[in-house]
């Protein structure tokens, strides 16, 4: 679970129609969700987004941009929030681009409870898995921050499966010193066995290549 | 000049007769002058036979005159027998004379009364073709003559003598009162009559009359009304076809702009089916809940009772639209009017990247109409405006504007599209014309026929950039003379 379980999950909700926006969010409400309504896109992009499990229940025609737009330009920025469609009149056309641009669902109003239920607990799924592993790389990436130049050379030398003779052929030490790096790194990167360190390198390569 | 039937057996009669008083005249020894009884021959002759064949007797009756003499009497002359011969002759010339004169007088006489037959033969003909009676109303007693042909359109037998009293037995009884009253403003000899009405005939069936009637002057210097009676049931009849061929055509406009405007329409609907769907499972949950929360659940089901009137508001507002019935007449606020269609409109018109301008003359006087067609022609004129603009691209203002002009008010759409080519601007209203390529050529022609039914004008102009379509409604008489 959450980190921070002590927080709800936040639904936004981008809806131009009071009534609307009123019901869905008295509604989540009463399953124990946070909810935020915005009536317009530059509405949702002026507010604050507090760090938490969150989605979006987004209306596709919306006056000025339109679902669609905000769901373009949060892909450009890099947000990953999971986002929902809700339409009033959808056509096929519509929900291509809408499920291309990595929808989690696309709801034709009026839409059963249940169906919007369990599309937002899918993208809260969704958002919650991808923090968890922003959150697990995040400790990973503290974690290898506190090896020494020396240990995390070891370590990468070790997970790529060379011997600690040849390590020390390759860093130009002797064996002993490398085994004790090599131990060093397992302990500080709180790997139980050799495979756990060889998967944490897995895990922080991309970020170590960019 | 009329022929006269020369009957056989009156010629012979007349022959015979003729020769009885030669043969008195010649081979009795009367002292008398029996000649003279030959002006009674050609007396009947001349009434009787041709012109010549009168003269020809006379000259015959002369002649055997003349022969009685002479084998009575030889070439002697005898005094007193030759005076009477000839006093006779004199008054044969005469008679024969006279003859001709009174046959000349009757055959003038025959002629015009022919004449007279065979104008009032076409006079009839002539009513019976138009379906026009004429009539007269005698004042002050309110003595009524009528033609045939006005006795038939009331549906009564010609030789039925016209009154008052029938006229309105076959009237239809909602429209007695008015003939009543220009009877009795005729009776008063008050102006020329001019009017119609209904009448509704013995075998249930509704005829349309046109009344029309001047005042004249009868030969006692009295006042007198002609005029005639017209049925004009079949111009109204076939004027009430075009009517309702015209406000069905105007109908599947109306369901046709419907379809065109599906999504709105959708959306109009399911928004606030939405909010009813999620407000009752919201209420049911608060009241759900351990500790139920009655203020939650309460909310909710007031956002339930007010999405539930806007649902309701939308498909009467749609269904309205679509309804067949025929037009109702009633007083609009146009100002109104435009709003509410531009709600309808507001998921088209968020189609475009618009700035929209909207200027109402908030004193607006009302005007009357069938709100449902005049919102048909405003939806027409903003739909053409928004897909110009959407087809010329760039960006799009859209000005709608009403405002009062002396006795009328003005609505106008002004859109930024590409305008009207000038060559356009005259076909623009013509049916079957279109700048469209998948357009009818329809909508502006009804939304004109719509407007001209409501009394007012319709037009377009090039105001570049964009064009401007805009049309005036007569203001409501009331509130004319009230602000007064």
């Amino acid at each position: 679970m959450s980190s921070n379980p002590a927080l709800p999950e936040l639904i936004h909700v981008v809806d131009d129609d009071e009534a609307v926006r009123d019901s869905l969010s008295r509604l989540l409400r009463s399953v124990g969700m946070q909810v935020a309504c915005y009536p317009s896109v530059p509405d949702f992009l002026r507010a604050a987004r507090p760090d938490v499990c969150s989605c979006l229940l987004l209306d596709v025609r919306l006056p000025g941009a339109s679902g669609l737009d905000l769901q373009d330009q949060l892909n450009r920025d890099g947000v990953s929030l999971p986002v929902i469609f809700m339409t009033g009149f959808g056509d096929v056309p519509m929900t291509v681009r809408a499920m291309k641009g990595g929808a989690v669902d696309f709801l034709s109003k009026p839409f059963r409870e249940q169906d919007l239920l369990d599309a937002i607990h899918q993208a809260l799924a969704r958002d919650r898995a991808r923090r968890e592993r922003g959150r697990s790389l995040a400790a990973l990436e503290a974690r290898y921050q506190t090896l020494s130049p020396r240990e995390r050379q070891v370590m990468g030398l070790a997970v790529r499966g060379l011997m600690n003779k040849q390590i020390a052929g390759e860093v130009g030490t002797s064996e002993i010193t490398v085994k004790i790096h090599r131990g060093n790194a397992m302990r500080k990167m709180e790997a139980k066995t050799f495979a756990d360190l060889v998967r944490m390198a897995e895990a922080l390569a991309p970020n170590n290549e960019a | 000049m009329p022929r006269r039937q020369v009957h056989p057996a009156h010629t012979l009669a007349l022959i015979l007769l003729t020769f009885a008083i030669f043969a008195i005249d010649a081979f009795t020894r009367l002292d008398t002058a029996i000649a003279v009884m030959y002006i009674v021959v050609l007396m009947i002759a001349s009434s009787l036979w041709p012109r010549r064949a009168t003269l020809a007797l006379g000259a015959c009756c002369v002649l055997l005159t003349m022969g009685a003499y002479l084998i009575a009497h030889g070439l002697h002359p005898v005094a007193s027998p030759a005076g009477r011969a000839l006093v006779s002759i004199a008054a044969i010339a005469i008679a024969t004379w006279l003859g001709l004169q009174r046959q000349q007088a009757i055959d003038g006489l025959r002629q015009r009364q022919e004449a007279l037959r065979r104008s009032q033969a076409f006079l009839a003909g002539a009513q019976r073709l138009t379906r026009t009676g004429s009539f007269g109303i005698k004042t002050p007693g309110g003595a009524m003559t009528w033609s045939d042909e006005a006795a038939r359109i009331f549906g009564y037998a010609p030789e039925l003598e016209p009154s008052m009293e029938r006229v309105l037995e076959r009237t239809l009884p909602e429209d007695r009162a008015a003939v009543r009253a220009a009877f009795a403003s005729a009776l008063a000899c008050q102006g020329a009559i001019d009017f119609a009405h209904r009448l509704l005939l013995p075998g249930g069936a509704v005829r349309h009359v046109h009344v029309l009637a001047e005042i004249s002057q009868d030969e006692y210097g009295e006042c007198e009304y002609l005029g005639a009676i017209t049925d004009i049931t079949a111009r109204i009849e076939a004027e009430q076809q075009l009517h309702a061929s015209q406000n069905q055509l105007a109908h599947a406009a109306r369901v046709s702009t419907l379809g065109e405007l599906a999504a709105s329409v959708a959306h109009e609907v399911n928004q606030p089916l939405t909010a009813i769907l999620a407000n009752a499972k919201a209420a049911r949950r608060w009241l759900g809940r351990a500790e139920p929360d009655v203020g939650e659940a309460m909310a909710a089901l007031d956002g339930i009772v007010q999405s539930s009137e806007r649902a309701s508001q939308v498909i009467r507002r749609i269904r309205a639209m679509a309804r067949r019935s025929d037009p109702e007449h009633r007083p609009i606020d146009i100002n109104q009017l435009v709003q509410e269609t531009l709600e309808l409109l507001q998921r088209e018109l968020d189609r475009l990247p618009l700035v929209l301008r909207v200027e109402l003359d908030p004193g607006l006087p009302e005007v009357v109409g069938d709100r449902v067609e005049l919102q048909q022609v405003l939806i027409n004129l903003l739909m053409n405006a928004l897909q110009a603009m959407a087809a010329a691209g760039g960006a799009a203002r859209l000005d709608v504007r009403t405002v009062r002009d002396g006795d009328s008010v003005r609505v106008s759409v002004c859109d930024s599209g590409p305008g009207i080519a000038d060559a356009d601007s005259v076909r623009l209203f013509e049916p079957f014309f279109s700048t469209k390529s998948d357009g009818m050529g329809l909508g502006l022609s009804i939304c004109r026929s719509i407007i001209t039914k409501h009394g007012g004008r319709i037009g377009a102009r090039s105001t570049p950039p964009g064009s401007t379509f805009s049309f005036e409604l007569p203001v409501l008489q009331e509130m004319q003379t009230h602000e007064q």
